[in-house]
């Protein structure tokens, strides 16, 4: 069992990947806001990051920069309907676990196991 | 005694034969005497004498000699002539001395007896004799032959004459003629001849020739060298072929006298020490007397002559010598001054026959005189041809026929004279060609003057100049034409055209620059252009200012004109100097082009570009924008969807529910947000349509307001309605839309407080309010608001499940009613917001719709 933090300002997309990963057996944890979300990073111990990218005051990929200076070692997906192509390259070479692109399909819970699989070895 | 008076009786009579034959002489000497009317009374006397000697027998001297020559008669008249008696003389040989014309001897006695018997008649000479005391006597003797009684020639008999006062009275006549005649000899040498070799040649040989002269030299004074030469010579071989040594000024007797203009004379000139150099030449000529004069003219010193004579110089002689130094130096002046004309007049004839200006002389009557070759070729008239012709013929307009008829040419045409003036020529074949033609006077020099001279003096002879300028006119035509042609185009050119002294004084503009600047080319003349026109000296300024002023000026440099009225106009400018050979700057040609237009398109362009990008940039946003919104209820419906569709492993029945109420919200979100685009993009794509109706303000605000009584209780926000009761005309939907749209803006934002609803009337228009309490707009959000897909990004649409178009649509409505919409609000102040509509819609209002777009 792996803790999941979600960060996603829309309250339905958050409660629906909450509805996913818990059927799937995993314990969530959620944020609406990136500062929220680093705080929980800090307080809690996460095995995943899944990061929406548009969101109000600190967007996606500054929250992943600032998430990266306090646990490196977290693996970060992102999860958006922003699908930029500028935006995947760049938050892959800084790092980026996998990049998931809304609506979430059948195989969502599947990429979540990939990654926390490589993440453990 | 007897045969004495048989002697003298038949000598008597022989006498009288000679005395008859004297008489011929006389008659002779009369003829001849003719010429000369002094000599007249000289025979007279003569005449007079004759007549004494027949009646006193005495005064004539008879003397006799026999065969061999020795005296044998001596009469009285011989002793009282010569001073010898009879007994003195007979018995000694007299020997006659026959002088013989055309020959230089003395005859011998045999000669002298073989002369007279063949002249028969005897013969008459003069001989000089000597006096016993030693007096030289003239002596006429008539020779005649004595025969005795057989006819056997026994001797001479001579009767002799002392003439010796008429032979000076003839002398002294002689001499006179002879200087008169060489006086006339001077003149006519210097008459004759312009060459001063001539003259002095022909001075010399008279003053030889009548003054028994061995020797006459004549020196030239060389007034630079200060020395005299001898320029010409007359008399004996030796000494003309001599070479005499030039003699410095003031330096032996020649250069002596020159100096002091004196008169040098000495009869015994073999004993003169001045003259000890040609003692030895002289002695064996025999010089009697040695003569010398300066030549001078106005005290001016041109030399002197000199004369050696073989005869005494009397004062006559020396007189008339004096006179002719004086006819010689004219001569030589006059000699000098023709060469120096000769030479002058032949480099001139020279200059006009090669001269490439046509040169034509004519008189008053307009009558040409001659005309050098340039002139022939210019005229294409020969000389011959156009001597005597007028001058019209060559130049028609040169001036009127009627000063040339009455000889005063050009007397109404003075402005000719002295000055190159254009005119027409005409050629031979009759074409015209402008020439330059410059008229001098020529003022001959006159020998005499007429006492009629109060008539103006006209000049002899004009002389004309004349050029074929047909080239120079046909290089001034094309230079005037391309001149002209520059001219035009500085005039017309739509660019500032401006001329400039160095210091940058305005010299000349053309019209652009007064279109442009608005000063008149008057008021900017003679000012500083820079100063003027570009006054506002910022530091860019200043130095684009010196790029310009700089030796390789940079090119269309844009520079900001201040115009008259002090407006600003976007001038490129660019400077083009000229320079003098040492460098210097002469003048500066700065070229401007207004650019202002351009610089306004320009910038519009750029805004334009900038308003395009950003507009493409909101296009990528929005589609970005419209795939996020779009994908955000689908992540909700797709995402639980899988949750329901395993049978086996079916949430329990609350969580279904919950599900599916998720499902449901996130579906009418998507729908209203499908609808929202579809009425955005057809207002954007004008196919939306109004459908207006008449209904009633206060009963389609409540139908409005109850659609949000649910949502206004659950926030606790009570919604205050002032609603005039109106009927307007307008599309009741797109009314609704408008109000919707705000209402849920005016929920989102606000928490606290009220919402309120107010609709007055004013004119002809319906006023809409709505205002809440809540978060409030800044001015930059102000700015934006209506614009769309603003706030699509902003969290807050999120939670109020706006699309970011709800705005921009209901701004679209109102403004497609012909109404307006804004808003007043600040930071946690609320906002309010609101639009108008016109009471009726049908009344023309849709058409401000279209044209407001």
């Amino acid at each position: 069992m792996s803790t999941i933090l979600i960060v996603e300002d829309h309250e339905l997309t958050r409660k629906t990947l909450n509805r996913r990963l818990s059927k799937a057996g995993h314990s969530v944890i959620e944020a609406n806001t990136g500062n929220s979300g680093i705080e929980m990073l800090e307080s809690n111990s996460v095995d995943l990051i899944l990061m929406d990218f548009m969101m109000k005051n600190m967007n996606g990929m500054q929250t992943f920069e600032r998430m990266k200076e306090v646990k490196p070692e977290v693996p970060c997906a992102m999860i958006t309907a922003y699908a930029h192509s500028g935006l995947i390259k760049q938050f892959i070479s800084e790092g980026g676990a996998d990049f998931m692109v809304k609506p979430i399909g059948e195989d969502f819970e599947k990429r979540v196991e990939t990654i926390l699989t490589r993440s453990d070895s | 005694m007897m045969i004495d008076t048989k002697m003298q009786s038949k000598n008597k009579v022989e006498l009288l034969e000679e005395i008859e034959a004297l008489r011929d002489e006389l008659s002779h000497w009369q003829e001849k005497s003719v010429e000369w009317k002094v000599k007249e009374d000289d025979l007279r006397q003569k005449k007079a004498a004759l007549q004494n000697i027949l009646e006193s027998p005495s005064a004539v001297s008879i003397m006799g000699t026999d065969f061999d020559g020795n005296i044998v008669f001596w009469n009285k008249g011989a002793q009282n002539m010569l001073g010898y008696t009879a007994q003195e003389m007979v018995g000694r040989e007299k020997i006659f001395k026959i002088y013989a014309e055309n020959s230089d001897s003395w005859k011998t006695i045999e000669e002298v007896h073989q002369f007279i018997l063949n002249e028969k008649k005897g013969i008459t000479c003069e001989v000089e004799e000597l006096t016993k005391d030693g007096r030289r006597l003239w002596v006429q003797l008539t020779l005649s032959p004595r025969f005795d009684e057989t006819g056997t020639l026994v001797g001479i008999l001579g009767v002799g004459e002392n003439i010796t006062e008429r032979k000076r009275a003839e002398e002294a006549l002689s001499e006179r003629v002879s200087l008169g005649e060489f006086g006339a000899q001077i003149g006519a040498a210097l008459a004759g001849s312009t060459s001063l070799h001539e003259v002095l040649d022909q001075c010399a040989e008279s003053l030889k020739h009548y003054f028994d002269g061995v020797l006459a030299r004549i020196w030239i004074f060389y007034p630079h060298d200060e020395v005299l030469e001898v320029h010409a010579c007359a008399g004996v071989k030796e000494q003309v072929e001599r070479h005499v040594e030039p003699m410095a000024l003031g330096s032996g007797l020649i250069g002596n006298l020159a100096e002091k203009q004196k008169t040098y004379i000495t009869h015994q000139p073999c004993k003169d020490s001045s003259l000890s150099e040609e003692w030895e030449w002289m002695e064996k000529a025999g010089v009697h007397s040695y003569y010398s004069h300066p030549l001078s003219i106005h005290g001016h010193l041109l030399g002197a002559f000199e004369l050696f004579s073989l005869s005494p110089l009397t004062e006559a002689m020396q007189h008339s010598l004096s006179s002719a130094a004086g006819d010689i130096s004219l001569g030589i002046d006059r000699a000098r001054n023709f060469e120096a004309l000769q030479y002058s007049e032949g480099q001139i004839r020279s200059i006009l026959m090669n001269a490439l200006e046509g040169i034509i002389t004519f008189d008053k009557f307009g009558s040409i005189t001659s005309v050098n070759p340039a002139a022939e070729s210019i005229f294409g008239y020969s000389s011959k041809k156009s001597i005597g012709k007028n001058i019209r013929l060559l130049i028609p307009n040169l001036c009127r026929e009627s000063d040339l008829r009455k000889g005063h040419l050009l007397s109404s045409q003075r402005h000719l004279i002295g000055k190159i003036t254009e005119m027409t020529g005409e050629r031979k074949n009759g074409t015209q060609f402008p020439i330059d033609l410059s008229i001098s006077e020529i003022h001959m020099p006159e020998r005499r003057r007429t006492p009629r001279s109060h008539q103006s003096p006209r000049p002899a002879l004009y002389l004309g100049m004349v050029r074929d300028i047909t080239e120079r006119k046909r290089f001034e035509e094309a230079m005037r034409n391309e001149r002209d042609y520059t001219a035009r185009i500085i005039e017309r050119t739509p660019g500032l055209v401006v001329g400039l002294s160095p210091d940058g004084t305005t010299r000349f503009t053309n019209p652009a620059v007064e279109k442009t600047t608005g000063y008149f080319a008057e008021e900017l003349i003679g000012k500083n252009w820079w100063d003027l026109m570009f006054p506002a000296q910022s530091e860019t300024q200043q130095e684009q200012l010196r790029q310009l002023k700089s030796k390789n000026p940079a090119r269309n440099v844009e520079l900001e004109l201040s115009t008259r009225s002090g407006k600003i106009r976007v001038v490129a400018w660019s400077n083009i100097h000229r320079f003098d050979e040492n460098g210097n700057l002469v003048e500066t040609i700065g070229f401007g082009t207004d650019i202002t237009e351009q610089k306004k398109v320009e910038q519009n362009l750029m805004t334009a570009a900038i308003k395009a990008e950003e507009s493409n940039r909101l296009k990528s946003d929005f589609l970005s924008i419209i795939s996020h919104e779009l994908r955000t209820p689908l992540t909700v419906m797709l995402g639980n969807t899988p949750l329901l569709t395993r049978e086996d492993d079916l949430p329990e029945q609350g969580e279904i529910v919950s599900i599916a109420h998720d499902i449901e919200k996130s579906g009418k979100h998507l729908l209203e947000l499908i609808d929202d685009l579809l009425d955005f993009s057809k207002i954007e794509a004008k196919k939306m349509e109004l459908y207006p109706e008449w209904f009633s303000v206060k009963k389609l605000v409540e139908e409005v307001v109850s659609g949000y009584q649910v949502i206004a209780r659950q926030k606790g926000l009570p919604i205050h309605l002032e609603i005039e009761d109106l009927e307007i005309c307008a599309d009741s939907i797109r009314v609704k839309q408008i109000l919707f749209n705000l209402l849920s803006n005016a929920f989102k934002f606000t928490d606290n407080g009220f919402i309120k609803i107010q609709v007055t009337r004013e004119g002809s228009l319906a006023i809409f309010r709505v205002q809440d309490t809540g978060v409030g707009l800044s001015q930059e959000d102000i700015a934006v608001i209506f614009d769309k897909f603003r706030q699509a990004d902003e969290s807050a649409t999120r939670a109020a499940s706006g699309t970011g178009l709800g705005l921009a649509i209901a701004k679209k409505l109102v403004e497609m009613h012909g109404g307006k919409i804004f808003v007043e609000s600040s930071p946690g102040e609320g906002s309010l917001f609101t639009f108008n509509l016109p009471l009726d819609l049908q009344s023309g209002a849709k058409n401000e719709h279209h044209s407001d777009r």
